[in-house]
């Protein structure tokens, strides 16, 4: 069984900071610095383009992570209405870096439109780890 | 509340000049306070952000609208590593910065 986590966030500046710190609790201890680097950068960079979708609204924003051996996985979820990523360039559609950062630096990523707005991506994990 | 340990410092030298020293973790909660401490600081500004823990996208966006309207009296120290390098490699805007090395040339 994959260890999974989630919490919802009410939107705020102060939100992707939450999420962060929240973040950290559930990350292994043994998951090496460079991959906390990288999912505390993308799950900001989401959390943040959430916010700003539903800013001003009583929407949650909520984030999920999933330990699996192989990847952990983020899915970031809010009621905003979605948008379709074209090509992806520094201040691209989110008028800023962030989908970029997402887009070169996560093994996988995508958008789910059906219920709201839900952007995942999955980090694979350094090989032969323990 | 989250403690967000951010922490910006403005200090004049005696010619005028402004060092800023940044703390803590630049982003949508804090990249504000950084916008509105430029906005208020005169052209020659030196911006330490040794001191950053953190950086995200709103962080970059934010060095990259002061650095359009900053003019030549703006420097920016950037650590050598860290997540903040690792933002400024990945973002590629290094070369849209004015950074200066933490002991050379180029103070303001």
């Amino acid at each position: 069984m994959s260890p999974s986590f989630s919490t919802s966030f009410d939107p705020a500046l102060e939100t992707p900071a939450l999420a962060r710190h929240e973040l950290e609790g559930w990350l292994p201890s043994s998951l090496p610095e460079r991959e906390r680097g990288v999912l505390r950068l993308l799950v900001s960079e989401l959390v943040t383009n959430s916010v700003r979708h539903v800013a001003g609204s009583a929407q949650k924003v909520v984030l999920g992570v999933q330990i699996g051996t192989r990847a952990i996985r983020v899915e970031v979820l809010d009621g905003g209405r979605g948008f379709t990523p074209g090509k992806l360039e520094p201040r691209g559609s989110d008028g800023g870096f962030g989908l970029f950062l997402v887009e070169r630096m996560a093994s996988r990523w995508g958008v789910d439109t059906q219920a709201g707005t839900r952007v995942w991506f999955e980090l694979d994990l350094p090989r032969g780890g323990h | 509340m989250a403690d967000l340990d951010f922490d910006l410092t403005v200090a004049l030298d005696e010619h005028g000049a402004c060092r800023m020293t940044l703390r803590g973790e630049l982003d949508l909660a804090t990249a504000g306070r950084l916008e509105q401490a430029l906005a208020e600081a005169g052209d020659a500004v030196l911006l330490d952000l040794r001191g950053l823990t953190f950086m995200d996208s709103t962080g970059v966006r934010g060095l990259l609208e002061a650095a359009e309207r900053g003019g030549p009296g703006l420097r920016i120290i950037a650590p050598p590593s860290g997540d903040v390098r690792v933002t400024i490699e990945e973002t590629g805007i290094a070369a849209l910065l004015p950074l200066v090395d933490a002991d050379g040339p180029g103070r303001p």
